[in-house]
């Protein structure tokens, strides 16, 4: 009494919600979605970047100067004259809430806007 | 064979073997492994496909709400972080089935209302997702992933439905007094 388990139409709607699907993994995402990072330093040096630009800051302190680097929609501090570099193994600093902080010298680095709101953790 | 409509007392009967169908699938689902906790087979939405294709779309969404309130009572999970989820997804699946049976079934067959429901499904929880937790942006990046994923459960469960209507004898025709009481 049943025929065919696909119709003509079903297999329009399979095509149909796999072409959607295809097509909608390479819309691209909207732009200026990154956030910005806020660099800080000493005597009220402050600077506000964009994540997406790509842009080396100088900033003085009190050692010397401490180079800060925004590419590839992150940022990190590619070079401080500090002893411990403790600011430079932080990495990239992308999501918000990132930070990569060089005391002696005063700096800041501080990526703000978009929390990823994700939950930390599920259950069910 | 007279026909007509199946008489009041069939079609209690059949609406309470379809909840309990759709309730033992709903609870069973939850055992079966998968990659991600929030990917899911649909397998209760087998039961919303047969009571659509059986008694009728009224009877299939007042079917899925009574199958997500009472399934998450016996699992624990009611009122808890997955059931609105469940609620909007159950209810959205079966009014887009319900609505695209009554208008386009005789092209559409079981599988492509399936697939319909389980887009609608989909799209429900993304819309729940960016509505109450992350905001519209995550969730319409996770857009083409829910329609492809509905895509593959849409086609398994369709094809379960198309199955069990075959072997079930759950059609119009089998609710009628008739053949109710088959030996």
């Amino acid at each position: 009494m049943r025929g065919a388990a696909l119709t003509g139409a079903d297999r329009l709607v399979l095509y149909v919600l796999v072409g959607l699907g295809v097509a909608l993994l390479f819309v691209p995402g909207e732009s200026g979605e990154s956030g910005e990072v806020v660099v800080e330093g000493a005597g009220g040096f402050r600077a506000v970047v964009p994540l997406a630009e790509e842009r080396t800051l100088e900033v003085p302190g009190p050692l010397g100067t401490t180079v800060v680097e925004v590419s590839g929609g992150a940022a990190r501090v590619a070079s401080s004259p500090c002893p411990e570099k403790l600011c430079v193994r932080a990495g990239d600093v992308a999501e918000a809430g990132d930070v990569a902080v060089c005391v002696p010298n005063r700096v800041v680095v501080r990526a703000e806007g978009h929390e990823r709101g994700e939950p930390d953790a599920t259950s069910r | 064979m007279t026909g007509g409509r199946p008489s009041r007392g069939s079609r209690v009967a059949g609406f309470g073997l379809l909840l309990a169908a759709a309730l033992v699938l709903h609870v069973l689902e939850r055992f079966i492994p998968t990659p991600f906790p929030f990917v899911r087979l649909g397998l209760s939405n087998v039961a919303t496909l047969l009571v659509i294709f059986s008694l009728g779309a009224c009877d299939a969404i007042l079917i899925a709400v009574l199958r997500v309130t009472v399934g998450s009572l016996i699992a624990g999970t009611f009122l808890g972080p997955g059931f609105s989820f469940a609620l909007v997804g159950g209810l959205a699946a079966a009014v887009a089935m319900a609505a695209f049976h009554r208008a386009a079934s005789p092209p559409l067959g079981v599988v492509g209302v399936s697939l319909i429901g389980a887009a609608a499904h989909n799209i429900a929880q993304l819309a729940v997702l960016g509505a109450l937790y992350t905001g519209a942006a995550p969730a319409m990046r996770l857009l083409p992933a829910g329609l492809l994923l509905a895509a593959a459960t849409g086609l398994v469960t369709g094809y379960i439905a198309h199955l069990a209507l075959g072997r079930l004898r759950l059609g119009p025709e089998a609710l009628r007094p008739a053949t109710a009481h088959n030996p």
